[in-house]
């Protein structure tokens, strides 16, 4: 797996996984180049951190718990990237918050995940969620139970996220539509 | 301790009275009949009139079956039940005698109410004056009247407070103890690990009951490590009280402490707490100031005033110095307040990021847990983080190298990042600080600067005769100087003082934490826990476990569930036990908990096991001898009392009970309530 080559009189080294192109995340052996001119460079691909909230198992909880919150267990594509993208952060939630509330009336509210279409590939992939012909997503019996074992009031888990989409109650499309378009937009 | 003697349990039907009893001895008593004779309803009945039927479920409903509830065939024919009671009488290790009662029909006696006589003998129990308590009703295991604080100290437990998890502790219930000591037919022999109920929302509370049972002082270290760390949270509050106090009687007259600590020290650490004052050059200590203005005070001419004309060119030059230190005072409030606004942005962008931070430490937290939950239901990617169609890595695709930091190696970093923040935070805290004392301070001599130029202009504008105001007024200032640099070091000692105080008790109390550890167990706990293991494991190999190596099945010390290589064995289906297996594992269990709680002079078990219908056929016979042999040899002779109710054909039971002490309940006629007079 490991890959090799020259410049110049230099060898570059990658180490599995590792792309020797970029500089971003790349450590260099602590070889003194002035006392060893020809000695190789050696590159290696270290691990970068990733938010928690980018990770694919994070992602695919909270989505399956916003699909539970929905009536039906069942929600537009929009709705999804509404509730996903709210429970990213508090800011992002007191927005949401406000527009639910009409504190905001007469804005529509607007916002995108852009992690989201990934999320629920691999939910569809993975067998907890169903794509319907009219495009809805849907919980499928696994997914079901994830969520109900993810909301089960005797665990601590995604706390912050459940009471947030609690504080919502239970989601309509055409409910969500009447709280935050300005026009029946959604 | 508590023993069984008798249980009665009464009907009174539309046209019968029927009562049936049963006597129960020390050591092993066995109850032989079909499975239609009623053995569970004798056995639930013994639930229901200690009111610990919770220990199923939260339902309400009497766990009795139709013949106690409804309607039963006496010797007059069939009945429809108008009244139905179970009495239970109870011995204690003293040797004192409780007989309660508690209907479970009637139309004068609710349900919650049981009637109780207490005695030091049995014959005394019939003279005895009954006291009716509560159970199954709000306060029944702490109020006087509640029947399960009078059971509680009738078998002599102290019932601990647990944690629930809405932070607020609650006592350890009887609901959540009977579970160790009763194993019911009908779901208590599924599963290896003993059924708890979870709705009364207290944590851990397999592990808090285990605990309790075999006398662990675990509860007690911790409860006692918190104390001491409750103590600290108090001393540290004092301790902000008492730093804020310095602070604002310094501020009070635009004046400043030197740095305190934000949270307690040591004594050794203790540092004199020094006020400083604003003057043209900086800061000087307030003592020193205080002598200077006494100086001047004294400098200045006893009782004689100058008059204003004798001092117009003096007036003059030091209204053009005010004026001109007006100037510099002015420009250096305004310096301050920029720099306010400069590090109060700093601070609410880092108060931010670590909101933030926060907030990623606790998803990852939830991750963790996810991947516990991916293998429970069955979904691999929450564990694993594999594309489930083509196997790749999901989350290294969001990252420039492709290959992505651990979930722990994240939240470490982000702990990191934590504490630099919390340090950048702390540090900004205390610039702002003191550039909020400038501010306030600059303000403060520019109010007193403001007034002195007021005061030169109007004794230059003003008859030349009169006494100079500015002399007067600066007598004045003088003095109150001297005051208030008296009372703000008087009041600076005392906090020092009480600080000196703070930090001492502090240095006592991170010694007792010392001392206390950071184990959660105690060396005799440690035996205890080993003693249970061994029993556990030598009863595994007597009884022929046969689906993992006995050896390498152990009790975990910290859920107390049977594990094997670090993994709880909750589920028989996820580790693969047999169902054999899991009733070997079971009977090993219940048994090594009740012979090494009867060894240990700390523990809390109730000295008494009931097995109803212990899944006999599952097994193999000589595994079933085994049980039998350990239950009337080992088990009993730690003075218990077990009751076996068994469906087994009586000349089996026979032969596989030979040479065991046991009492044989008597089961006449086809049914329980058959035998009723």
């Amino acid at each position: 797996m490991s890959d090799s080559g020259h410049f110049g009189e230099e060898s570059i080294e990658v180490r599995p996984g590792g792309y020797p192109s970029r500089s971003v995340g790349a450590e260099f052996s602590q070889v003194d180049r002035l006392q060893s001119p020809g000695s190789p460079i050696v590159a290696q691909a270290v691990p970068l951190p990733l938010a928690a909230r980018h990770r694919i198992s994070w992602r695919i909880a909270t989505l399956t718990l916003c699909l539970l919150q929905c009536r039906g267990n069942s929600a537009t594509v929009m709705q999804l990237h509404i509730l996903t993208w709210a429970i990213q952060s508090s800011a992002n939630f007191d927005t949401l918050r406000r527009h639910w509330l009409g504190v905001l009336s007469g804005a529509a509210l607007r916002v995108w995940n852009s992690d989201l279409d990934d999320s629920i590939r691999v939910a569809v992939a993975t067998g907890l969620v169903v794509q319907s012909v009219n495009g809805r997503q849907s919980l499928t019996a696994t997914g079901l139970q994830l969520a109900q074992a993810l909301a089960d009031p005797d665990n601590e888990n995604f706390l912050p996220e459940r009471e947030q989409l609690r504080e919502l109650g239970r989601i309509s499309t055409a409910g969500m539509m009447r709280r935050l378009s300005r026009q029946g937009e959604l | 301790m508590m023993q069984l003697s008798d249980v009665r349990l009464e009907v009174a039907t539309t046209v019968d009275r029927l009562s049936v009893s049963a006597t129960f001895n020390s050591e092993l008593n066995i109850i032989n009949a079909p499975n239609t004779w009623g053995k569970s309803t004798l056995l639930q009945g013994i639930v229901f009139a200690l009111g610990i039927e919770g220990m199923f479920s939260a339902s309400r409903q009497a766990p009795l079956g139709e013949a106690m509830m409804r309607v039963v065939d006496g010797p007059r024919g069939r009945g429809a039940i108008v009244e139905s009671s179970v009495t239970l009488t109870l011995r204690n290790e003293r040797g004192s005698f409780m007989r309660c009662r508690r209907f479970a029909k009637s139309l004068d006696v609710a349900q919650t109410l049981v009637q109780t006589w207490s005695s030091e003998s049995l014959d005394g129990l019939g003279s005895a004056e009954q006291v009716d308590t509560i159970v199954r009703e709000t306060g029944s295991a702490v109020r006087k009247a509640g029947f399960h604080k009078v059971l509680a100290d009738f078998v002599g437990w102290q019932l601990p407070t647990v944690p629930t998890f809405a932070g607020t502790e609650v006592p350890l219930y009887l609901e959540l103890l009977f579970p160790l000591f009763y194993i019911e037919q009908k779901f208590g022999w599924s599963g290896v690990a003993p059924r708890v109920p979870t709705y009364l929302r207290i944590r851990d509370p397999l592990r808090r009951s285990v605990e309790y049972v075999l006398g662990l002082s675990t509860l007690d270290r911790i409860k006692q490590r918190n104390a001491l760390r409750e103590e600290l949270q108090v001393l540290s509050g004092q301790w902000a009280a008492q730093r804020g106090r310095a602070r604002e009687v310094a501020a009070a007259f635009g004046w400043t402490i030197s740095t305190i600590p934000d949270s307690p020290t040591g004594f050794a650490q203790r540092r004199a707490v020094r006020v400083f004052v604003h003057n043209n050059d900086g800061f000087s200590e307030l003592f020193e100031a205080q002598q200077q203005w006494a100086a001047e005070l004294d400098a200045l001419p006893e009782g004689q005033v100058t008059a204003a004309a004798d001092r117009t060119a003096v007036s003059r030059q030091e209204l053009e110095d005010a004026e001109r230190e007006l100037r510099r005072l002015g420009a250096s409030a305004r310096a301050a307040h920029e720099s306010i606004s400069l590090v109060q942005a700093d601070l609410d962008a880092v108060s931010s990021r670590l909101s933030t931070i926060e907030s990623d430490m606790r998803r990852f937290r939830d991750i963790r847990r996810l991947r516990a939950l991916g293998s429970t239901v069955d979904v691999p990617l929450l564990s694993t983080n594999l594309c489930p169609t083509c196997e790749q890595e999901l989350d290294g695709r969001h990252v420039a190298t492709g290959e992505v930091l651990s979930v722990e190696g994240s939240s470490a970093l982000a702990d990191e990042e934590r504490t630099t923040l919390l340090e950048l935070r702390s540090s900004l805290e205390s610039r702002i600080e003191v550039f909020r004392v400038n501010a306030v301070a600059a303000s403060r001599d520019l109010t007193e600067w403001r007034e002195r130029i007021r005061l030169l202009r109007d004794e230059l504008a003003g008859p030349s005769a009169a006494p100079s105001y500015v002399e007067v007024a600066s007598r004045l200032a003088l003095q109150r100087k001297v005051d208030n640099a008296e009372h703000v070091l008087a009041t600076v000692e005392t906090v020092a003082e009480e600080l000196d105080r703070i930090a001492r008790r502090v240095d006592d109390l991170r010694a007792r934490l010392a001392a206390l550890g950071d184990e959660e167990q105690s060396a005799e706990d440690r035996a205890t826990i080993q003693d249970f293991r061994d029993r556990f494991r030598d009863q595994l190999l007597a009884y022929g476990l046969s689906s993992l190596p006995p050896s390498e099945v152990t009790i975990d010390e910290l859920s107390f569930l049977p594990a094997n290589d670090g993994v709880e064995l909750a589920f028989d289906v996820a580790t693969g036990m047999s169902a054999s297996d899991t009733i070997r594992t079971k009977w090993a269990y219940y048994t090594a908990l009740l012979e090494a709680s009867m060894r240990s002079p700390r523990a809390h078990h109730a000295g008494l096991l009931i097995l109803d219908e212990p899944r006999q056929q599952e097994t193999a016979r000589e595994s079933l001898a085994a049980f039998l042999h350990r239950l009337g040899g080992e088990s009993a002779s730690v003075d218990s009392q077990i009751i076996y109710a068994t469906s087994e054909q009586p000349a089996i039971l026979a032969q596989l009970v030979r040479g065991i002490s046991h009492t044989l309940v008597p089961t006449p006629g086809l049914h329980l309530l058959s035998a009723m007079t």
